[in-house]
């Protein structure tokens, strides 16, 4: 009588402390892994053109108790779907919270939470290194560059380049590994030989490549997103200058886990390259499969460059959120995907960034506006 | 006097079947965070549970959905399922009196 496909779950129902409803690899090197991107404060001492933030007030700071509350509810999430958690607190600047320390070192004691990274601005970090130390599991600080000092410091404000130069020395100084996080756009896509150049020379341990998503403050430089054609140029030109440094046993680590990264290199992965970063090219968007952001207020978005929300975490689980978001589901059903997106063949290992669909037309299923193929 | 069975399924159990691979079926508790695979018979039932709908009705309905099967059997596998259900806590039963 029963579909003999179902097999016979029904009297067991057996449980699945799981969190991923995705067939096939997604070539995320993080499989049993599960991103919390927190952001503890909106204030902020710098206002970069292109920042994804509105507002910077501080007026929805969350207390140390929230703080807490809202750690313990990550590692319970975690420890019931088998994760290794990654937890990256950021802000508005990270180091403008006066409750930092006191949430990474509570942070430190979860037990699921195996990661411990920081995102900032690199502006404020010279007198906490002796605190930074003490984070057991700090895994990495990110900071942010445009590029060199001039193009750099149009964007984020003067003097920034300087001050992230020194604190690259001296997170190196003390063990702390460094990563730079680019966002990639009109005014910067030319130094990005110059910004490799300058993160060998500061002894970079990673180097991210973000595209820039125009929304929030960056919502009116839609203008300064990079074509189809000049996005296609600058990662080729990223991934033959890190196989390039590869071959020459550079330390540095150029990650390429990101959408529409696949189409450089299709046949990458089958490649015998033993070492994850270099193997890997591509990825798929994260949303719905492995990760969520926290916003100050609790408030729980998909992505945060995707500002729709889904859930708050003073009033909702995290489990409520993952299970039940319409919006996490539709963007799980690959078949949803519109355009060009929608019969890809390398689903799943990339399925456009929804943020820059949403960002561009409105619709996050849309195909993705930057894809070349 | 007795009145008619009426289940319920637990405020915490979320239904949802997923499009993007046919024939998987979840169940997911919020609160705990547990999720349990179901089969399409199980789906079927559970979708039918509205916490208005007599136990009768559904049993009703399970049937026209195997009009070839031993009507024994349905019945049968219709009552061992909702038993697995309760057993776990995924459903109540009402059973209201009537005057």
């Amino acid at each position: 009588m029963r579909d003999p496909k179902a097999g016979d779950e029904t009297k067991g129902l057996p449980r699945q402390d799981c969190c991923e409803f995705n067939n096939g690899s997604s070539g995320n090197n993080h499989d049993n892994e599960f991103y919390f991107q927190w952001h503890i404060t909106n204030n902020c001492n710098l206002r970069c053109s292109h920042c994804y933030q509105e507002n910077y007030s501080d007026s929805s700071e969350p207390s140390i108790d929230e703080l807490k509350s809202i750690a313990e509810k990550i590692n319970n999430a975690l420890t019931v779907w088998k994760k290794e958690g990654r937890v990256a607190i950021t802000g508005g600047e990270p180091f403008l919270n006066k409750n930092l320390f006191e949430l990474l070192h509570y942070l430190d004691q979860q037990p699921s939470v195996k990661q411990i990274s920081i995102l900032t601005n690199g502006t404020l970090i010279k007198n906490h290194i002796t605190s930074l130390k003490s984070i057991k599991k700090l895994h990495y600080i990110q900071l942010s560059l445009e590029g060199g000092k001039e193009i750099n410091d149009s964007i984020r404000g003067k003097g920034v380049f300087e001050k992230v130069m020194e604190s690259t020395a001296l997170l190196n100084k003390n063990g702390i590994p460094v990563r730079w996080m680019v966002t990639l756009q009109k005014m910067n896509v030319n130094d990005v030989p110059h910004i490799i150049d300058l993160a060998l020379e500061h002894h970079v341990d990673t180097l991210l490549f973000e595209r820039l998503i125009p929304e929030g403050e960056g919502k009116s430089l839609s203008d300064l997103v990079l074509t189809q054609e000049e996005l296609l140029k600058v990662y080729d030109y990223i991934l033959h200058r890190s196989d390039d440094e590869y071959a020459k046993g550079s330390p540095i680590k150029i990650l390429k886990y990101r959408t529409l990264w696949i189409l450089t290199d299709p046949k990458r992965a089958e490649t015998n390259v033993e070492i994850p970063f270099q193997r890997e090219a591509g990825a798929a968007c994260s949303v719905g499969m492995d990760s969520l952001c926290i916003l100050p207020d609790a408030t729980v978005l998909p992505c945060r460059r995707l500002p729709i929300p889904i859930g708050n975490l003073r009033t909702d689980s995290i489990f409520k959120i993952w299970y039940t978001s319409d919006l996490l589901w539709k963007i799980r059903n690959k078949q949803n995907l519109k355009g060009k997106c929608n019969s890809c063949e390398f689903i799943p290992r990339c399925s456009g960034c929804r943020a820059m669909a949403y960002a561009c037309t409105g619709d996050y299923l849309e195909e993705d506006p930057q894809c070349w193929k | 006097m007795k009145g008619p069975e009426i289940p319920r399924i637990a405020e915490q159990y979320v239904l949802y079947k997923l499009d993007v691979n046919e024939g998987l079926f979840w169940l997911f508790d919020v609160n705990e965070g547990t999720c349990f695979k179901i089969n399409e018979t199980t789906f079927f039932i559970l979708s039918n549970i509205d916490g208005k709908t007599p136990t009768s009705k559904i049993l009703e309905r399970f049937h026209s959905r195997y009009p070839d099967e031993d009507p024994e059997k349905v019945s049968g596998d219709f009552a061992e399922i909702l038993e697995q259900l309760k057993k776990r806590n995924v459903l109540s039963v009402d059973t209201n009196k009537v005057k």
